[in-house]
């Protein structure tokens, strides 16, 4: 087995439950191995709620928390409030966290509280059996969307971006070394970062959308779909291609929550002191 | 120059998706006959003197059930190979197995 497996795995909940091929097992690679590189995995506290990709952390020999369907943000900041010490890291779905937790989302942002936030994009509702899904491509044809959808799709960075995160970043399993990378970053930085990473799912989006089931020809997609860009004013220029851009969006530094909430304490209790005056 | 000792494959995790025979570059693998516990075909090691030890098969692998042991002469250069062979690089890959 994997070194970094035989370190940081759960040995008695393998094999993962993944299909063959899937983009889920090597996001947990590459998220050990920044974890690895960063010696921080007593700190760790995962979270996740429901589809393939909350899945993630359950194998990770780290504190982890399995909540509801889209709740797993909710649960993860009163984790970080508690515990401001710990390293909060929530999985979720593009289902889980585009469509019935969007809004925790972008109150997480709004708050910038220091977490990250993977989102494992695949296109399409895997787990319940290939229903559309927020981030399905127009056009694609799913169980519930026989002859093409035509709901255009949700971009989460953009959402991430606008509701106010300080990192914003996207990766594939295609480039799994810039996903160990960014996942580095996303570790170290101070406010909230949100990781959106597109996996292949050979037997969902492989079948139904793109037109084969084997895993070969979905990570050759991803390749040939994805353009690693550096500049983010480029962003626009090749979604008119008809391609994905892959880079990191922005990464600014602004107040964070949990140290804001540790000065605000610290002033009422001074005012407080001084005779009860707000 | 020597490569690959060997490579490791966990006969308890494979799933036989045979994504390392897809991003190998040397034509190490092959499909083969013997079937893992989770019953799937397993692939097989065939071309081992090919193997530089980029560790693109490891790091790909879904199942973290893949190994490459490097022969004891090799980990800095095999450390240079895994830089250069990063995936963002233009790789020319091989034809595309569709079921």
């Amino acid at each position: 087995m994997n070194p970094l497996g035989e370190k940081y795995l759960r040995k008695d909940f393998l094999p993962f439950l993944f299909c063959p091929g899937c983009g889920d097992g090597m996001i947990v690679q590459a998220f050990l191995e920044a974890v690895d590189q960063l010696g921080i995995i007593d700190d760790l506290a995962l979270a996740a709620g429901i589809g393939c990709s909350a899945w993630i952390p359950v194998y990770i020999h780290a504190d982890v928390f399995k909540g509801l369907h889209g709740r797993a943000i909710p649960a993860a900041i009163g984790l970080k409030a508690t515990r401001p010490s710990r390293k909060v890291v929530v999985f979720t779905g593009d289902g889980d966290g585009l469509a019935i937790g969007g809004l925790h989302l972008l109150h997480a942002a709004r708050r910038n509280i220091e977490m990250t936030v993977v989102l494992v994009n695949n296109q399409i509702y895997a787990m319940t059996g290939g229903q559309v899904a927020p981030s399905t491509q127009v056009g694609s044809r799913t169980q519930t969307t026989p002859y093409g959808n035509l709901e255009k799709p949700l971009d989460g960075c953009k959402i991430a971006v606008a509701a106010g995160a300080t990192m914003v970043s996207r990766c594939s399993t295609a480039h799994l070394k810039t996903l160990s990378r960014t996942f580095k970053k996303a570790l170290t930085h101070k406010g909230f970062s949100f990781v959106e990473v597109l996996s292949q799912c050979p037997v969902q989006t492989g079948r139904y959308i793109l037109g084969s089931g084997a895993p070969q020809f979905n990570l050759q997609w991803l390749r040939d779909n994805c353009v690693p860009v550096d500049d983010p004013a480029k962003w626009g220029e090749i979604e008119a291609q008809g391609k994905i851009p892959l880079g990191d969006v922005l990464k600014i530094e602004k107040p964070e929550f949990m140290e804001e909430v540790k000065k605000m304490n610290q002033k009422v209790k001074e005012a407080w002191a001084k005779g009860g005056e707000r | 120059m020597k490569g690959a000792e060997r490579i490791e494959i966990d006969r308890r995790y494979c799933k036989g998706c045979l994504l390392c025979q897809y991003v190998c570059k040397y034509e190490v693998f092959e499909p083969g006959q013997e079937r893992s516990a989770l019953d799937y075909l397993m692939p097989r090691p065939a071309k081992l003197e090919n193997c530089r030890v980029c560790l693109l098969c490891q790091t790909h692998c879904p199942d973290m059930a893949l190994v490459v042991v490097a022969g004891k002469n090799l980990t800095a250069e095999s450390a240079k190979n895994a830089e250069k062979n990063d995936s963002n690089s233009k790789i020319a890959h091989k034809k595309i197995v569709t079921l």
